[in-house]
């Protein structure tokens, strides 16, 4: 069985002023996404992760739902809970990340007036 | 530099210590009379002392005993009072301020000295005035039989005691203050004479208050002023003892205190109490039982304790061995003795709940899943198991060395049924004693309101007296060694089925209202009486 | 659904249509003529752990203090799953009262095995796995422990036992940073079985507002609001905002 990976509460940066399993779920599809937590890691049980970060188990609870749904981590009964296997799904998450960060760029952009290809030109311009 | 340059140089205050003395007096100075209501019951407290001296000693009693019993008073009340001020030192929230302020120590402690010393003046007056005003009742109320002096002689014996008590006030401040010093190291041995004497003038109690009708030489006019003069003397030197242990001994132990802890077996690790030894604590009321022995359990397994006691034992085994001779005395000085197992239980019990609260302990204990009567039963039943092993241990050894002591003794009581007068005498106080712990119980009602604690102040008060005074009307000193009659065997089963019908009685009534302790921590009730006050002001 | 997969899954939803674990209806004490409890009212469901909140006499533990049976309400009504509380249920709650104090000559492991007798409620290897979770030694004397290991002491005597409710008054006040970590970390672990209730009084927000997921707002013995802290956030505001809202 391979090793659990631990959270100490310093994994995470959380903002107490929005939902925090929203936040749970941004930064470990990043891990994941970023290879941090490899395919096939297992993860601590939510009683384990709630104590160990210190936070409602009911945060944690909703944070591994929101995981499973996409299929990023699976649970098996009676063995815990898993980072995905399927790289076809780790790809997928990537790829949504890749898009969100697109559209909150060219959200900037739009606010200053700029197409997102203008923002990166303009960006890049030298002195 | 002139004597009197030198004494004045002595008095002279710095301002510092002038601060400082007014610190530790306005702990005191609520206590005064200063305005019409605090007159009216410092009136009503005076006629009251007056009244209970009048129906305890009023016939037959000396005025010499009268004033005489009065010095006891005035130097015990200084005595425990100075003793329980320095107790609270070691507890005291402000402790560390206090030891924090840039003066030498010498002068924090002279300051708390003289500060209670100045209270005890107002009380050793205010008995002062009892004792004649019992004195002019009685020459008033007098049939001419000739027991009373004449005025004048009472004015010259009120004269004679007035230094008396000025000398015992300090005298017993300063004595009952070294307690400051005898916390930790070596000064624990200190303890044992402090106990003697803070033991002793009961005894001297018992003595002064039988010498009824006759007037002792060693209590004349003249005698009391010589006495003033030797208190004063003692009271000196009592203040250079207290003032030395204090500030080399006492504050350094007190900077090193941790409040909450005991000044005994400062020691990190839990000691072994048989009670645990053995393994088995049981459940439910028997686990509730042996939390409460454990208090005693821990005391009664401290070196100095034990120390104590086995002076104590020793004492009984020696005056067991010589009282053989006079197995009368033994037995009237057995039941002098008994006094103090009597009123040992109503104090922890009148104590120990306060005192929890005051250290917060008391809502764990409340919070034990149990009716609150059986949590005071626990504390009942343990306090009074504690009490009869160790006074069981003393009376087992007087027995023996009474035995030891020569046929005499045993002869005189397998006579003609005296044996009974033993079993009667111990079985009399032990009722008592668990009638006076009973009553002790009631004083939870007084937290309910402020009308039942002026009902049961009295009360209270004087069921600390039952077993001294009340007592020799029900175990009168002719009854000793002698047979004892039916009718006293009935007035004792009588006695008895009062206690059984009492004591649960009580104990209900105090589970009614015990909680109320939670809100009348001495924290509480001086935040109440400090927004009061305010009040008033503004 | 999620729950029938993972076995740490079983948390009650906490918006479930389950009877209160506490409730308070109108809640009002008088002490001394002074009002300390004003018309409190609020409920706290099954499996939650709640926050009270509020200024030092702002009356929080005079509430817990009702709860808890020490007191009766002069008015309204207090239960715990809908009976009234009061001293004869004891039973179903343990109490953490705030800076109390355990008998001081005792051992902590006398002190343990006295509490196992003590209480009915009691778990032998809840009471092992904590003392090792919290860093209990038992062979020390209750007088001599540090604030925080008493706070520890007391917290795992709390949670040794069964009861379904635990109320803490202020299990943080005068505790060390590295206790009060481990002393809501064993809470959280208490907490995942999803049948225990917890009503918590803390000034120590930061440390627990991450825990809570409902608060309640008391100031001078009135209700000054009962909030979800999840709809809280979603509505961009913190415990802490929330918290300085209603008393800055």
């Amino acid at each position: 069985m391979p090793p659990i990976r631990m959270w100490k509460p310093e994994d995470f940066r959380l903002d107490p002023s929005r939902p925090l399993y929203e936040q749970f779920v941004e930064q470990v599809r990043a891990m994941i996404a970023r290879g941090e937590l490899e395919p096939g890691t297992r993860l601590p049980s939510v009683r384990e992760a709630a104590a160990s970060l210190r936070v409602n188990p009911t945060t944690i609870m909703k944070t591994y739902q929101e995981l499973e749904r996409p299929g990023l981590i699976v649970t098996h009964r009676g063995q815990g809970t898993f980072v995905t296997e399927d790289e076809a799904v780790i790809g997928l998450s990537r790829r949504a990340l890749a898009r969100e960060a697109v559209a909150k760029l060219e959200e900037t952009a739009r606010s200053i007036g700029l197409t997102l290809d203008q923002l990166l030109a303009l960006a890049r311009e030298k002195e | 530099m002139s004597a009197g340059d030198r004494m004045r140089e002595r008095l002279r205050l710095e301002p510092a210590d002038k601060a400082l003395l007014m610190l530790e007096w306005r702990a005191y100075r609520t206590m005064l009379p200063r305005d019409a209501a605090s007159f009216a019951y410092w009136g009503l407290a005076l006629v009251a002392l007056l009244v209970a001296s009048l129906i305890c000693f009023g016939d037959g009693f000396s005025a010499q005993s009268i004033f005489a019993l009065g010095a006891l008073l005035v130097f015990l009340i200084a005595m425990y009072t100075g003793g329980g001020m320095a107790m609270t030192v070691w507890e005291n929230g402000f402790r560390e301020w206090w030891l924090g302020l840039p003066v030498p120590r010498s002068s924090l402690v002279k300051a708390k000295l003289i500060a209670a010393c100045g209270i005890q003046y107002v009380a050793a007056a205010g008995i002062w005035l009892v004792c004649i005003g019992h004195g002019v009742v009685l020459l008033a109320v007098q049939d001419g039989t000739g027991k009373m002096p004449g005025g004048g002689e009472l004015a010259v014996l009120a004269l004679a005691h007035a230094p008396l008590y000025a000398a015992l006030v300090p005298l017993g401040t300063f004595a009952g203050y070294s307690l400051l010093g005898m916390y930790y190291g070596w000064r624990r041995w200190l303890l044992v004479p402090w106990i003697v004497v803070t033991i002793l003038p009961f005894g001297l109690f018992g003595l002064l208050s039988s010498l009824e009708k006759a007037a002792a030489p060693y209590l004349g006019a003249g005698r009391i002023v010589q006495y003033a003069i030797g208190g004063a003397l003692l009271a000196a030197a009592a203040y250079r003892f207290c003032l030395w242990l204090a500030v080399r001994y006492g504050i350094p132990d007190l900077a090193r205190h941790r409040p909450g802890s005991f000044g005994f077996g400062s020691g990190r690790r839990a000691r072994k109490t048989a009670a645990f030894e053995s393994g088995r604590i049981g459940t439910g009321f028997a686990a509730l039982y042996a939390l409460e022995r454990s208090r005693y359990a821990y005391w009664s397994s401290l070196k100095p304790v034990r120390l104590v006691y086995a002076g104590f034992l020793l004492l009984a085994g020696v005056g067991g061995y010589l009282g053989a001779r006079e197995p009368l005395v033994t037995l009237s000085a057995l039941r002098a003795m008994l006094v103090i197992p009597c009123i040992v239980p109503s104090l922890a019990i009148a104590i120990q709940t306060s005192h929890d609260a005051n250290k917060r302990r008391l809502e764990w204990w409340l919070g034990l899943p149990y009716p609150r009567h059986r949590l005071l039963l626990a504390r009942f039943l343990a306090v009074w198991a504690f009490v009869l092993r160790a006074s069981g241990g003393l009376l087992a050894i007087l027995a023996a060395g009474f035995a030891l002591g020569g046929s005499a003794g045993l002869d005189y009581f397998s006579h003609g049924g005296r044996i009974g007068s033993i079993f009667y005498v111990l079985a009399a106080y032990f009722l008592c004693g668990l009638f006076v712990s009973a009553i002790a119980f009631l004083q939870t009602c007084t937290l309910r309101s402020s009308l039942l604690g002026w009902l049961y102040f009295p009360v209270g008060f004087a069921a600390y007296f039952l077993p001294g005074t009340a007592m020799r009307w029900a175990v009168p000193e002719t009854l000793l060694g002698g047979q004892i009659g039916t009718a006293y065997w009935i007035a004792l089963a009588a006695g008895a089925a009062l206690v059984i019908a009492v004591v649960p009685l009580s104990i209900r009534m105090s589970a009614k209202w015990v909680h109320l302790y939670v809100f009348n921590t001495t924290e509480d009730r001086l935040r109440r009486r400090g927004e009061q006050a305010f009040k008033f002001r503004s | 659904m999620a729950d029938m997969r993972n076995p740490d899954f079983n948390i009650p939803n906490v918006a479930a249509a389950k009877a209160p674990a506490i409730r308070c209806v109108d809640v009002t004490l008088r002490v001394k003529k002074k009002i300390v409890l004003d018309g409190v009212s609020f409920e706290i469901p099954v499996g939650s752990l709640a926050g009270l909140l509020g200024p030092n006499g702002a009356g929080k533990s005079s509430l817990m203090r009702i709860l808890t049976g020490m007191f009766p309400p002069d008015g309204g009504r207090a239960e715990l799953f809908c009976a009234p509380a009061g001293p004869e249920r004891l039973g179903v709650l343990s109490f953490l009262p705030d800076r109390g104090q355990l008998p001081p000559h005792l051992g902590a492991g006398e002190w343990l095995r006295l509490a196992a007798g003590l209480y009915p409620d009691w778990s032998e290897a809840r009471m092992e796995e904590l003392i090792v979770k919290l860093d209990v030694d038992r062979g020390q004397r209750i007088g001599s422990m540090s604030r925080g290991q008493e706070a520890r002491l007391q917290l795992l005597t709390c949670l040794s036992r069964q009861a379904p409710i635990i109320i803490l008054d202020e299990p943080f006040a005068g505790v060390d940073m590295v206790s009060r970590e481990s002393i809501a970390q064993a809470v959280v672990g208490e907490l995942a079985d999803g049948e225990r209730t917890f009503l918590i009084a803390t000034h120590d927000i930061r440390e627990m507002e991450n825990l809570f997921d409902r608060i309640v707002l008391i100031g001078e013995g009135r209700m000054l609001g009962c909030h979800d802290v999840e709809t809280l956030r979603a509505n961009g505001r913190s415990v802490e905002s929330c918290y300085r809202d209603v008393f800055a």
